[in-house]
């Protein structure tokens, strides 16, 4: 009697824990979401390629995402941070990772218009600056990649 | 042992559970088509010469696999010289073979390739309308009738003829779709429906190339699909402990292989030169992709296996 006693109250804090931990992942998604809804209309007149990308980074984090870009398209990649975790930037490389473009090269701006002569898969590697916080703890905020294309 | 004992116990073994479940969350994965790996820090204290990362002990790296819209592929095929052919389309009736939440995803993605298909080749209204009520019907079936709204739906009517705006709505309604399954916690379903709307829009591709007399462009882009083959099996790898992806990327690897004999040579560096006035930026370099004909008809016909299989509702 007393070990079921035990047990269940340590199933039951279990159960607390794993709450948590679930509402910490579906708030962050929503913290993603409103932000990445706001970005959106920037990438008018491209077309949308109909995929969120995003995630909640932590101060220094990366991301990438790699496409196929194709000849004879414009393309306009968007990635935005939030403020709390600063100046994102981002960087392209091509397949052999060389890098051919960094945002910092063309001032502050979260897009870029390009178009490619050969059809190729490009990388594109978002950086969160690595600072701390005044209270000290590690900065957290949405980041989020989006790309449009046109004709 | 009294109640004063128990506590100094039981609060420590507490403490200690929600220690274990706090620190797992940290490595969790998180939603969207990613991956999350946890990376060896580094000791370097000055920014590399990307201006990346500097002394990070262990920091998570996300990993997007991006894949070309379905509307996308149907502009590049046009533009390569392809006809409109509505027999190859998926016909809106087998809706009716698709009970699990695997087959409604992965058709989901045809019916919306279809849809892309119909209305870039202009002047199928018959066929756009037809496919946007089996899309909207098959999105409520999966749970995610809110990206196919009336109000969306009204607005893909009332601009039937104005192609850009249609085409803006439809990747819309799909990003809708992207966005509320990744919300419900439904990546890997995600996952299926992209991979379906990048079969059926190969499976058209090869399709036409077959039936276009002057088809060399359109072999050409089918080549071009290499890269972004690789990123549907790093998408769907990264779900491959779900049953329903398991037969999917299966069959997606024997596409794969296909594709690892396309050959690509790289003839000239990427250099990107950006015009000071449109502030466009073209990135150079010359890039060759070689299909031989008995490669293209091999492609040709695993494709449309691939793409059967989806359609008659057997994963």
């Amino acid at each position: 009697m007393k070990n079921f006693f035990n047990l269940s109250r340590i199933i039951f804090v279990g159960a607390i824990a794993l709450l948590f931990v679930t509402l910490s992942e579906v708030e962050g998604f929503a913290q993603c979401k409103g932000f990445v809804k706001k970005q959106i209309p920037k990438l008018a007149p491209f077309i949308h390629n109909g995929q969120i990308n995003s995630s909640v980074l932590l101060s220094g984090d990366h991301a990438e995402l790699t496409l196929t870009f194709y000849s004879g398209q414009t393309y306009r990649i968007m990635v935005s941070g939030q403020k709390t975790i600063g100046d994102v930037f981002f960087v392209m490389k091509d397949a052999s990772k060389s890098q051919i473009f960094n945002s910092k090269d063309q001032g502050k701006t979260d897009y870029w218009d390009f178009t490619v002569e050969s059809t190729q898969q490009l990388t594109i590697e978002v950086m969160v600056p690595d600072e701390e916080a005044p209270t000290g703890l590690v900065p957290s905020g949405c980041v989020s990649i989006l790309v449009g294309f046109k004709q | 042992m009294n109640s004063l004992q128990k506590l100094f116990i039981s609060v420590p073994i507490s403490i200690g559970i929600v220690s274990v479940f706090l620190l797992s969350s940290f490595f969790y994965g998180c939603g969207s088509n990613k991956e999350n790996e946890a990376t060896e820090g580094t000791d370097t204290t000055s920014m590399d010469e990307t201006g990346g990362m500097t002394k990070s002990t262990s920091k998570a790296q996300n990993i997007f696999y991006a894949i070309p819209s379905p509307i996308e592929l149907a502009q590049l095929i046009k533009k390569a010289g392809a006809k409109y052919d509505k027999d190859l389309l998926n016909p809106t009736d087998n809706i009716n073979k698709y009970s699990t939440n695997t087959s409604k995803a992965l058709n989901l993605g045809v019916y919306g390739a279809d849809l892309s298909y119909t209305s870039v080749f202009d002047d199928n209204t018959q066929e756009s309308i037809l496919y946007l009520a089996t899309t909207q019907k098959l999105a409520q079936s999966l749970g995610v009738g809110n990206a196919f709204d009336e109000k969306t739906i009204d607005r893909i009517q009332n601009n039937t003829g104005k192609k850009d705006s249609l085409l803006t709505i439809i990747s819309d309604s799909y990003m809708t779709t992207d966005e509320l399954l990744k919300e419900s916690q439904r990546e890997n379903a995600s996952a299926l429906v992209i991979t379906g709307g990048f079969v059926e829009a190969l499976y058209l591709g090869t399709q036409l190339a077959k039936t276009t007399k002057n088809n060399a462009d359109i072999i050409i882009r089918l080549a071009e699909q290499k890269g972004t083959l690789d990123n549907v099996v790093g998408l769907l790898s990264s779900y491959e402990q779900d049953a329903g992806v398991v037969g999917v990327l299966t069959d997606i690897k024997a596409l794969k292989e296909i594709y690892d004999q396309v050959k690509v040579e790289s003839k000239s560096p990427s250099e990107a030169k950006t015009n000071p006035n449109t502030k466009v930026t073209t990135i150079g370099g010359k890039i060759i992709y070689t299909i031989p004909p008995e490669l293209v008809e091999k492609l040709t016909t695993n494709a449309a296996e691939i793409r059967n299989k989806i359609i008659s509702g057997q994963n």
